[in-house]
């Protein structure tokens, strides 16, 4: 089921809500969680109910470990439990993958069925693996099944995220908290579905339009002009910024409308001054994890490691500053999807991160720098810089294979050609080019100039705020929410433009990994 | 009372004042976008067009024969117009056409009055049926209109798309379901058998009411609001074909020359072919169902009682064929043999072919990927095949 569909925002949402609330005030606490689960088990299997046993079995399989690992909390057990978890996401997002590529190398005929990904099966994953890793660290307590289940399959971060963590969620689904109704979190959390409905509906689903002919285009063997090609470049980040973010932005209002904060997946990464600060901001709640879990232990490991075999200057550089990045951007390419072309996306990723490192190194090394790196100018030139490596960089997020996202690539280098005159005639723009250039400067200007959603309004509310560490932003002073009679009837016009939009609406782009 | 609760209830009273403002705001303007929708109805799939006309004391034959007797057509301002029911009417109107033509968009500018005339070796004068996103479910639809006519042409003509071998492919013919299920029970012995086919399609009446919060039917409709003479009838005068004019004309033979703005804009544009809507209606694998090849054969066997029957493929530009891997192509390719193997079966004649260089059409005779100008179209009896 679709955030952005008639059958959930008409049915499955105001029922949910109704009948969640009703539950709550009558102090049924079981009763309130079971019927949060069975409507997020419903919401799952609208897809496909097939796969809502998968989800089901993983729930029950990473339960039985977490309670395991609570009594007995051996490495064994931790190894195992994420065995399984990587071997169903192995199983299903990269077996083909895998195969296809044993095949190629080996000249085998291995066949594999054509394996359908689960929805989410790679949110729902880390988030148990997550809950594992810290389960045999001895840094939760024992929950009860209700709980677990809700944590998991709770249906605004189920199926596109955030990953959430346990220790944020599971205190907010203790008896004494759950979702009390205040018309405050049902009004920002409202107003918050209605910013990101917008996003989604009116801006990226509009701009995707302009974005598809030049690939498509390239991906037919077109060679681009270095204008069509960052044109299309261009069109497509903001494209997944606005899709990604919108239904960012919705999770987290329907999560508030029930009571619950979920943790911010985006915070305004294209006015990032550089590419660590990018990933600090781009689908936050992945690069947290990532962070934690794999760049942070294997970093350490390897920097003990050089300095203990007293490596030198360039072994340790290797080894710390070079190698840990590397293999965590990998991971975020994979965990993007099975191709090489995610993994040339991680390891593009990884080298930026490289190079942005040794640059901060070297350049602390300069006190010139150091005078004027908070100038305006030094500022916006690093934006721009950021900007434009991201953007480059997305253009392999968009193509299929390797040799379009090579072919677009020497386009955006110039390498094609640098011709003004016929960019219009295909590809970018197609036959409006006004309304290319329209969009591409309007989507421009949001993401430069206007307050990201927690400046906006979500640091107003007392469920955010008292999650205190999820607030990172202060407000806006100039265009700030407030419960107003004029923000009222502005609400009420991008909701009816949204709904009245939907007819045309696509499906999420994150929704394929 | 402490402050913090003070606080919270003057709060409450902005929350809830600024819900209440959300909300009915909401509703308010979805009210006004489904009323205008309602009423102006451009598409006039609440209203019957002709029920429209007839307030004008206008019958529905009364417009086909405006149409048949003008010289130059009738200029279709404002989209006031559902050209399913202009279809089905001017099907059951006598006339003195050979030929019938069910079709799609791309059939839709064969013609036998426009200078380069389309099958002349088969038909002396034609009438066009066709319609965008026409499909197998609109052509029986129509036949129920065109047995009733009481001089009816003796030749129909079936334009196959590389998707006409597939059920449910569009859903615009569920306007007239009505007439498509009382006809499938007359060339079907059990439709019960079928009918299964069409369960999985929404309902009609709720893609109304869907399309009741449209943004693209609410920008029409306004379109309509804000211009005069919204149902008058405009004949068109003398004009030339090729540059059109300012909305699309609907030619006495039922065929239409397009708007002079899509005209000049497929001529301005560079068609690649890969960047179109080629592969419309394409579902990759399945190219085609031998449900409804089984129900396209008994339709043709039905008809063949009272007609003759002819089998047409209208090409698509040449650049769609130099990418072999689209959806499209790979359509084309298998669709093709199979539409001769039916036509083999039923011992009926198949003019032309999706593939442009067997009919001799360059890239200028079309105006975008799927759709060939006049010129493309006489061409068409260049691969004629008797079975």
């Amino acid at each position: 089921m679709l955030y952005n569909s008639y059958i959930f925002i008409f049915l499955f949402l105001p029922i949910t809500l109704l009948g969640f609330h009703i539950l709550r005030r009558k102090r049924y606490y079981r009763l309130t969680v079971s019927w949060l689960i069975a409507a997020s088990l419903f919401f799952y299997g609208w897809w496909n109910p097939i796969y809502l046993g998968l989800l089901v079995g993983s729930v029950l399989f990473n339960y039985a470990f977490g309670s395991l690992l609570l009594k007995r909390p051996y490495k064994l057990f931790l190894s195992l439990g994420i065995i399984g978890n990587l071997g169903a996401l192995g199983y299903f997002k990269y077996g083909n993958f895998f195969v296809d590529n044993i095949n190629a190398l080996f000249n085998n005929n291995i066949i594999l069925e054509q394996i359908i990904l689960p929805l989410g099966i790679s949110f729902f994953t880390f988030q148990q693996i997550t809950f594992l890793v810290d389960t045999y660290l001895g840094k939760t307590k024992e929950y009860n099944f209700l709980q677990y289940c809700l944590f998991v399959t709770f249906f605004p971060q189920l199926i596109n995220g955030p990953i959430v963590h346990h220790e944020m969620m599971m205190p907010q689904f203790a008896k004494s908290v759950l979702g009390k109704l205040k018309l405050e979190n049902l009004t920002i959390g409202f107003t918050t579905f209605i910013i990101g409905l917008f996003k989604k509906v009116i801006i990226a689903d509009n701009i995707a339009i302009f974005a598809n002919p030049a690939f498509n285009a390239a991906k037919h063997g077109f060679d681009l002009t270095f204008f069509e090609a960052w044109g299309a470049a261009l069109v497509y980040a903001f494209q997944i910024y606005f899709d990604f973010s919108g239904y960012s932005d919705m999770a987290l209002g329907i999560g508030l409308m029930f009571g619950i904060a979920l943790p911010f997946n985006f915070l305004s990464p294209f006015k990032a001054k550089n590419i660590s600060e990018f990933w600090r901001c781009w689908h936050m709640t992945l690069s947290k994890f990532i962070r934690e879990y794999l760049y942070n232990p294997i970093s350490l490991l390897l920097t003990r490691y050089a300095i203990g075999k007293n490596f030198g200057h360039i072994g340790v550089f290797i080894l710390s500053i070079f190698i840990p990045p590397m293999i965590a951007f990998i991971c975020v390419g994979l965990w993007h999807g099975a191709g090489w072309n995610f993994i040339l996306f991680g390891v593009l990723h990884g080298v930026y991160i490289v190079i942005h490192n040794i640059w901060v190194k070297g350049s602390n090394m300069i006190p010139k720098y150091k005078k004027i790196k908070e100038t305006n100018i030094i500022k916006i030139i690093s934006r721009f810089i950021t900007f434009t490596v991201v953007v480059f960089s997305f253009v392999i997020f968009r193509t299929e294979s390797i040799d379009v996202a090579k072919n677009i690539m020497e386009s955006l280098l110039g390498m094609n050609g640098i011709e003004f005159v016929d960019m219009f005639q295909i590809g970018v723009f197609g036959a409006n080019p006004i309304m290319g250039i329209a969009w591409i400067t309007l989507s421009f200007l949001i993401v430069n100039f206007l307050p990201n959603i927690q400046q906006f309004i979500l640091n107003q509310s007392r469920v955010f705020i008292n999650w205190g560490d999820a607030i990172l932003n202060k407000p806006n002073q100039v265009i700030k929410w407030k419960p107003t009679l004029y923000w009222g009837i502005f609400f009420a016009i991008m909701l009816t433009l949204s709904i009245i939009s939907l007819s045309g609406t696509n499906e999420f782009i994150y929704f394929q990994f | 009372m402490p402050n913090d609760i003070k606080n919270n209830l003057t709060d409450s009273k902005f929350f809830l004042l600024y819900l209440k403002t959300v909300i009915c705001f909401f509703f308010i303007l979805v009210f006004i976008v489904a009323s205008v929708n309602y009423k102006m109805d451009p598409e006039k799939v609440y209203t019957n067009f002709f029920k429209i006309i007839k307030s004008k004391e206008l019958s529905s034959t009364d417009f086909i024969e405006k149409l048949i007797q003008s010289d130059n057509g009738i200029v279709m301002k404002n989209y006031i117009w559902n050209e399913r029911d202009i279809s089905y009417t001017l099907a059951g109107y006598p006339t003195d056409a050979e030929c019938a033509i069910f079709g799609n968009s791309s059939a839709i500018q064969i013609s036998s009055l426009r200078p380069n005339k389309s099958l002349s070796k088969t038909c002396s004068s034609l009438i066009n049926l066709a319609v965008s996103g026409g499909a197998l479910e609109d052509y029986i639809a129509i036949t129920e209109s065109i047995i009733q006519n009481k001089n009816p042409p003796k030749t129909i003509i079936i334009s196959i798309g590389p998707w006409t071998l597939n059920l449910n492919r569009d859903s615009r013919w569920l306007y007239y379901k009505k007439n498509f299920t009382t006809m499938l029970n007359k060339i079907i012995y059990n439709p019960n058998d079928v009918s299964k086919s069409f369960d999985k399609i929404e309902s009609y009446n709720i893609k109304l009411i869907k399309n009741l919060l449209n943004l693209e039917y609410f920008m029409r409709s306004l379109e309509l609001l804000t211009s005069k003479n919204d149902f008058t009838i405009e004949l068109a005068n003398e004009f030339n074909y090729n540059l059109g004019l300012g909305h699309v004309v609907l030619l006495p033979d039922g065929s239409t020359i397009p708007s002079n703005k899509y005209i000049t804009t497929s001529l301005k544009r560079k068609i690649d072919g890969t960047s179109g809507n080629q592969n419309y209606r394409i579902i990759p694998g399945k190219w085609y169902s031998q449900n409804a090849i089984e129900i396209l054969t008994k339709f043709v066997l039905y008809l063949k009682k009272n007609f003759k029957v002819v089998f047409i493929m209208v090409p698509s530009h040449p650049a769609v064929w130099n990418f072999s891997e689209q959806p499209v192509v790979t359509a084309m390719k298998i669709v093709e043999p199979k539409v001769h193997e039916i036509a083999k079966s039923l011992e009926i004649q198949v003019i032309g072919s999706f593939n442009p260089k067997k009919i001799g059409c360059t890239e200028e005779e079309f105006y975008d990927e799927m759709h060939p100008k006049d010129l493309c179209v006489s061409k068409l009896e260049n691969v004629l095949l008797s079975y």
